[in-house]
């Protein structure tokens, strides 16, 4: 699975029908990397998600009809690295304390 | 899936019995985005309106070409979301028995084109209050900055004409 | 597979219910056989609890769902999913963390070997690739 950061929808009247009411979201990884995938989570633009790829993915998540590999399975809160900092913008970031929260709540 | 802009057409007489009847045509997948990373102050790449906005034309000389199956006719020059593997098979064929499409690569969405912005309304020359030393210029007379700020006499030309 | 290492820890309330419970490690690769397109992190499922600085394994696709689906024995019951999926995982996961790494040595210097080519890191060239490899100028950039 890939981090990456949501730009913009993408708008299409014209599609297979495989895509048929399903929304497709342009996505950037941090390095650059430019990717489209399907949205059934609702992200909005500039938020961090999760992308998968596969067709096995694709089957379990939105079904086998969808015209599309890349899906997103989650919308990331948050991501905790204290020792090795990511070179994602600091909003992502948790403080200590929400961290220490979520750890005695497991 | 990549999104990309559709270049040509390919023709093809001597093909595979599973591509009869398939257009075919030729994609630029668009590459990645420029080297500064991903802005921190919340904003998204895109536009104002949270679209993404597509690349220089200038970056896709070197760009992967795709071959990629069209049920959606698309014409050259139109941006378009290609897909690949099962999925381009699941825009032949929608459905999980589509196995045996002989297809890797498909357009998938033709996406909307951007809405023009509209042309500015041309200023109505009565509103416009006159100049003092404004008279009407003769016919065939030089032309003068007074004259410029004027309305002009022939309607603009809107844009996309 | 791809050899990396830890960085971090990811959190999530909107996600597919299938990823409830499962614990998301962003992995820094190394050494990647062939990333799609300019990567420098990876999402990969922890079921051996790796730590963070730790260099792992990550496997993607189908032998992933299945080491996971090994990992969560019996608990976990398959949904009533088309034919075909009987003994697979429904996880929709395509990277686990297949290996926690304790040493890694690169051999003989590249160079000397015939059609031999040198490892190409992904990012910074990590501690133990230079100290094991002496006598190469070091693999990779």
């Amino acid at each position: 699975m890939l981090l990456a950061r949501v730009v913009g929808p993408v708008w299409g009247a014209r599609h297979a029908e495989g895509l048929n009411g399903r929304k497709v979201l342009e996505l950037r990884t941090p390095q650059g990397g430019r990717l489209c995938a399907v949205d059934a989570l609702g992200a909005g633009p500039g938020e961090w998600v999760l992308v998968a790829h596969g067709s096995r993915v694709r089957d379990l998540t939105v079904g086998a009809q969808v015209a599309e590999k890349d899906i997103i399975i989650a919308i990331v809160d948050g991501v905790d690295s204290p020792g090795s900092p990511l070179e994602l913008p600091l909003e992502l970031t948790e403080d200590d304390d929400a961290r220490a929260r979520r750890r005695a709540s497991r | 899936m990549k999104r990309g802009l559709v270049v040509g057409e390919i023709w093809a007489t001597r093909k595979a019995r599973g591509l009869d009847g398939r257009q075919l045509k030729l994609v630029v997948e668009y590459p990645q985005y420029p080297e500064q990373p991903a802005q921190a102050d919340g904003q998204a790449d895109g536009q104002a309106d949270g679209r993404a906005s597509p690349p220089a034309l200038a970056t896709l000389g070197l760009a992967p070409l795709v071959v990629a199956v069209d049920t959606l006719d698309v014409r050259c020059g139109q941006e378009v979301l290609l897909a690949y593997g099962s999925g381009a098979r699941n825009v032949l064929v929608p459905g999980p028995d589509n196995r045996y499409e002989l297809c890797d690569a498909a357009v998938a969405l033709l996406i909307d084109p951007e809405p023009e912005p509209e042309p500015e309304p041309e200023p109505d020359p009565k509103s416009r209050p006159e100049p003092l030393q404004a008279a009407a210029p003769a016919e065939g007379a030089p032309r003068s900055a007074a004259d410029d700020d004027r309305a002009p006499a022939t309607p603009v030309a809107k844009r996309g004409s | 597979m791809i050899l990396g290492r830890v960085v971090g820890e990811i959190w999530a309330t909107r996600k597919h219910p299938g990823l409830a419970g499962a614990k998301l490690l962003v992995v820094q690769p190394h050494l990647w056989y062939g990333p799609p397109f300019e990567v420098a992190h990876l999402v990969a499922i922890d079921t051996l609890g790796a730590g963070e600085g730790e260099d792992v394994i990550v496997c993607l696709g189908e032998p992933a769902r299945k080491w996971l689906a090994h990992c969560q024995g019996a608990a976990a019951e398959a949904p009533a999913a088309g034919p075909g999926y009987a003994g697979a995982a429904w996880l929709p996961v395509e990277a686990a963390v297949m290996a926690i790494v304790d040493r890694v040595d690169v051999g003989a210097a590249p160079a000397e070997l015939p059609g031999q080519r040198p490892l190409r890191f992904i990012g910074p060239v990590p501690g133990w690739a230079a100290v094991n490899a002496p006598t190469s100028p070091g693999p990779g950039k």
